[in-house]
């Protein structure tokens, strides 16, 4: 059995559905996130969280798989400041759904000050309501500088405990970073950009498979949930045993998101 | 590996067909020098190479 940590259902289609159930994997967790274009109003994201909290679930269900999800304005549209803060008033009110594990991805895109301002603003609203937090990293040359500053912002918190917060989108520049400072770590496997399969295990290797959570990220981009599969085909390729497969690849999610309380599937 | 490494190849070859005077191509031209170096982490040198200064 297997867990896509972090995929963007609402973007997919039913043959993907059919292909994750195939391949084993029975739950999914779908953070919030910049749709392909900037939305115009607050309104569009009342209808997003709707979609993401209550019709997605239904849709995944049919296929077997137990869907969850995180809510939060992305940093790419934090840009607008005044509309991310219209959006973030609607959160608070459906952090108690069933199916929501947290505040998620919160992060940085191009490191911009408005970006850090509404960063730091959705930091506080997770604190307030003692939520897990899931974090988006900038993609290619503002990976490392997003990622330093990102790291400094929550450990300046003090209301921020390492252990409830994971890091995504990590790559061989930035892992050390979120690692050393106590955080769970994502390692995101894309066909072409982001990290392959092979270097994912490579990293899986050489840092150790403790609380580092590996996904698929699957978008409406050039991505894929049988990146997570690959992944997994390539770590037991290896010699990796399955019962050490099963610790990265079902159990270590399980791990972090039952902090949320709302997690029902247990490690096995 | 000889397959990334032919494909990489090609990808030079095209380059200079194009005339190309792209600035990108020092930092390719440095990164494929850290690949060839016998020292560890070239990915995470490639990496912070084609990274944005702190």
């Amino acid at each position: 059995m297997l867990i896509d940590p972090h995929i963007h259902c609402v973007s997919r289609t039913t043959d993907d559905y059919r292909f994750m159930a195939r391949a084993g994997v029975v739950a999914v967790s779908e953070p919030a996130f910049w749709a392909g274009f900037d939305r115009s109003s607050p309104s569009s994201f009342a209808d997003y969280f709707h979609h993401l909290t209550d019709i997605e679930p239904q849709r995944a269900a049919k296929y077997g798989i137990d869907h969850y999800s995180w809510l939060c304005i992305n940093a790419k549209e934090a840009e607008n400041v005044t509309l991310a803060r219209e959006v973030i008033k609607l959160i608070p009110p459906l952090l108690d759904h069933p199916r929501v594990l947290g505040v998620g991805e919160i992060g940085l895109n191009k490191n911009t000050r408005n970006e850090i301002t509404i960063f730091q603003e959705q930091v506080d609203l997770a604190a307030r309501h003692d939520q897990l937090i899931l974090i988006h990293t900038p993609h290619l040359q503002d990976k490392h500088k997003g990622t330093s500053i990102i790291i400094d912002i929550l450990k300046n918190d003090q209301r921020i405990n390492p252990e409830r917060v994971l890091i995504d989108h990590c790559e061989e520049h930035t892992i050390r970073l979120a690692k050393e400072a106590g955080f769970w770590c994502g390692l995101t496997i894309y066909p072409i950009t982001k990290v392959t399969p092979e270097r994912g295990v490579d990293i899986l290797e050489q840092f150790g498979p403790e609380k580092l959570c590996v996904n698929s990220a699957s978008d409406w981009g050039d991505s894929g949930p049988h990146m997570l599969v690959d992944t997994m085909l390539e770590y037991r390729r290896r010699g990796h045993t399955q019962r050490e497969a099963r610790e990265v690849f079902y159990n270590n999610p399980c791990k972090f998101f039952s902090q949320s309380g709302k997690w029902r599937l247990p490690p096995l | 590996m000889r397959w990334r490494c032919l494909s990489l190849a090609a990808d030079l070859d095209r380059l200079d067909r194009a005339g190309a005077t792209d600035p990108r191509r020092e930092k390719l031209l440095k990164a494929i020098a850290i690949l060839l170096d016998q020292n560890p982490d070239r990915a995470q040198r490639v990496q912070l190479l084609f990274s944005d200064p702190l």
